[in-house]
């Protein structure tokens, strides 16, 4: 455990002057603000407290849209800006010959970029809440909803982060995972268009599989808005498939000469 | 002496091709050990694999008297310092924050970060980023980070590489003082061989992946005689006769190759009799470069 703490403390001495927390901090103005909008929006505050048009699912809503849209993208940086210090300086040659594992520097690499952003992930949701709250949404939070949701929203970053992070550990052209992020933004939002059955192979747009209410067609010009029953699979499929790419991956790596 | 390094039939292949392939290598406590090749001859890829950054495809490595395994890499490796390919740095961080992730990955005593910094004589340059530093302030940086836990054995691949003739003398005085007087071992490797000729005690010379010799520098130039020079006063009439032991003309005499004592002075004889003057008859030792050349067969290096 001691060996563990030391491990993280010299990960972490790394970190410095690579402004992480800045950027963590612009994607989470961008996530934030998109919830903002809706909050503020004059017909969202005049229905805001009818139980019918769902303020917090509206919300949610809109805040899974601005992961769809900035995520991949948000993650495919960071990664690539604390794998990249490894590439440019060869310092993998000094941490392998300094007795580590070619495992144990895969795993606390990708367990420091998960904890950021993790960190980064409760900060923005307690602040959505509290956007909900502040605008004066009286009707209480599903939190059943809210806790799968939010473990979803874990769990495909998970995913998104595991493929990220190969790319980042394999390609020494950091662009190419920086592409994949923004490709990975673009065929998420793209796959929103497709049928269920097709946006489902790809991971990317399962933060739009998470979307919590449909409009429904009552009459000629008539809609309605309708809850949409949970989605469990976007959180198991993804914690499958994370898990199946992070334990690929290292044996791949651990395998690569150095 | 103990041994520091011994290796058994080591080879590595890629695919089909086959980079090394050495029968044995032999490292002494105390010297140290250059070795020679090539750029491409497989030298930093044997390093490479006594550090366990190359899995060999075959073979047995014992490093401090330990077979290098999955079980013993550890403990072997936290006794050994290295710098492979060039300088490791984060160059985002100032050289002090690079010295303190080394001390604590190696986890050395703190007070060894000055030392270290003093020995490589970086000890003003510790604030600034490294993405700042000079080539051969990064250089030294490396071996600063290598000798970080004063290790048993130091292994450093084409230190020199990229510095300028000030920066490779104060390199090599550098490594020359590690046996004497930190007690570490050094295996270094170069393609600069004028530069070893003036460190090393002992060699390993390696040519397409394989050990072409390996010794005492002594013992290696004294495995080839010395070429002799005749400086005449009529150097192309000299080397039209004596055509028949393949001379090598030079601008005001010939060079011969192998030659006894008897026939320096048997060929002497024939050129006076000829009526040509002899100015001067020398011995010349060859250097490690011409040696090298001749036995790896490479005209460029």
């Amino acid at each position: 455990m001691e060996n563990r703490i030391k491990e993280f403390q010299i990960e972490n001495k790394k970190y410095r002057h690579l402004y992480i927390p800045i950027i963590f901090f612009l994607f989470l103005c961008m996530d934030i603000g998109t919830v903002l909008m809706t909050a503020l929006d004059s017909r969202f505050q005049s229905t805001m407290n009818y139980m019918e048009s769902y303020p917090w699912l509206q919300l949610l809503n809109s805040y899974l849209i601005a992961k769809l849209i900035f995520t991949p993208t948000l993650l495919s940086v960071i990664i690539s800006r604390m794998v990249e210090i490894e590439n440019t300086g060869h310092m993998w040659k000094v941490l392998k010959t300094s007795g580590w594992t070619v495992e144990e520097i895969f795993n606390i690499k990708f367990l420091s970029i998960f904890k950021r952003y993790t960190i980064f992930q409760m900060l923005e949701w307690i602040l959505f809440i509290q956007i909900g709250k502040t605008v004066g949404v009286t009707i209480p939070i599903p939190t059943e909803r809210f806790i799968i949701t939010l473990l979803s929203i874990m769990a495909i970053s998970f995913a998104i982060m595991t493929f990220h992070y190969f790319l980042a550990m394999v390609c020494e052209n950091q662009l190419i995972s920086l592409v994949f992020g923004v490709c990975g933004s673009l065929t998420g939002i793209i796959g929103t268009l497709l049928p269920l059955s097709i946006s489902k192979f790809i991971p990317y747009s399962y933060y739009a599989h998470l979307l919590s209410t449909e409009y429904v067609r009552i009459g000629e010009s008539q809609w309605i808005q309708k809850e949409v029953p949970l989605r469990l699979y976007p959180l198991l499929v993804s914690l499958l498939l994370g898990g199946l790419v992070f334990l690929w991956s290292r044996r791949k790596i651990k395998r690569l000469d150095i | 002496m103990s041994i520091m390094i011994q290796v058994k039939r080591l080879k590595k292949e890629y695919g089909k091709e086959t980079v090394v392939d050495i029968n044995s290598l032999q490292v002494k406590e105390g010297e140290i050990y250059g070795f020679l090749g090539p750029n491409g001859a497989g030298k930093s890829t044997t390093m490479k694999m006594l550090l366990s950054l190359v899995t060999p495809t075959e073979g047995e490595i014992q490093v401090m008297g330990r077979e290098m395994n999955d079980k013993t890499r550890v403990q072997i490796l936290q006794q050994t310092g290295s710098l492979i390919e060039g300088p490791s740095y984060y160059s985002h961080l100032t050289g002090m924050e690079n010295m303190k992730i080394i001390q604590a990955l190696k986890d050395a005593p703190r007070k060894n970060i000055d030392k270290v910094i003093r020995i490589v004589g970086l000890e003003n340059h510790m604030n600034k980023k490294v993405k700042n530093y000079s080539l051969g302030m990064k250089q030294r940086l490396g071996v600063a980070m290598a000798i970080i836990n004063f290790p048993k054995l130091l292994i450093l691949d084409e230190p020199t590489n990229g510095l300028d003739p000030a920066g490779m003398e104060e390199m090599r005085e550098l490594i020359k003082s590690f046996p004497k007087e930190y007690g570490i071992t050094v295996m270094v490797s170069s393609h600069i061989l004028d530069e070893m000729e003036k460190i090393v005690t002992n060699i390993g010379i390696i040519n397409k992946g394989h050990m072409i010799f390996e010794g005492n520098l002594a013992q290696f130039k004294r495995s080839s005689s010395p070429s002799i020079y005749f400086k005449t006063s009529n150097p192309q009439k000299t080397f039209i006769l004596l055509q028949g032991k393949n001379p090598k003309l030079e601008e005001s005499g010939i060079l011969l190759e192998d030659l006894s004592d008897g026939k320096v002075s048997h060929y002497a004889k024939k050129i006076i009799d000829e009526g040509i003057e002899i100015f001067r008859i020398e011995e010349r030792t060859k250097s490690l470069e011409e040696l090298f050349i001749q036995s790896t067969g490479k005209g460029t290096l």
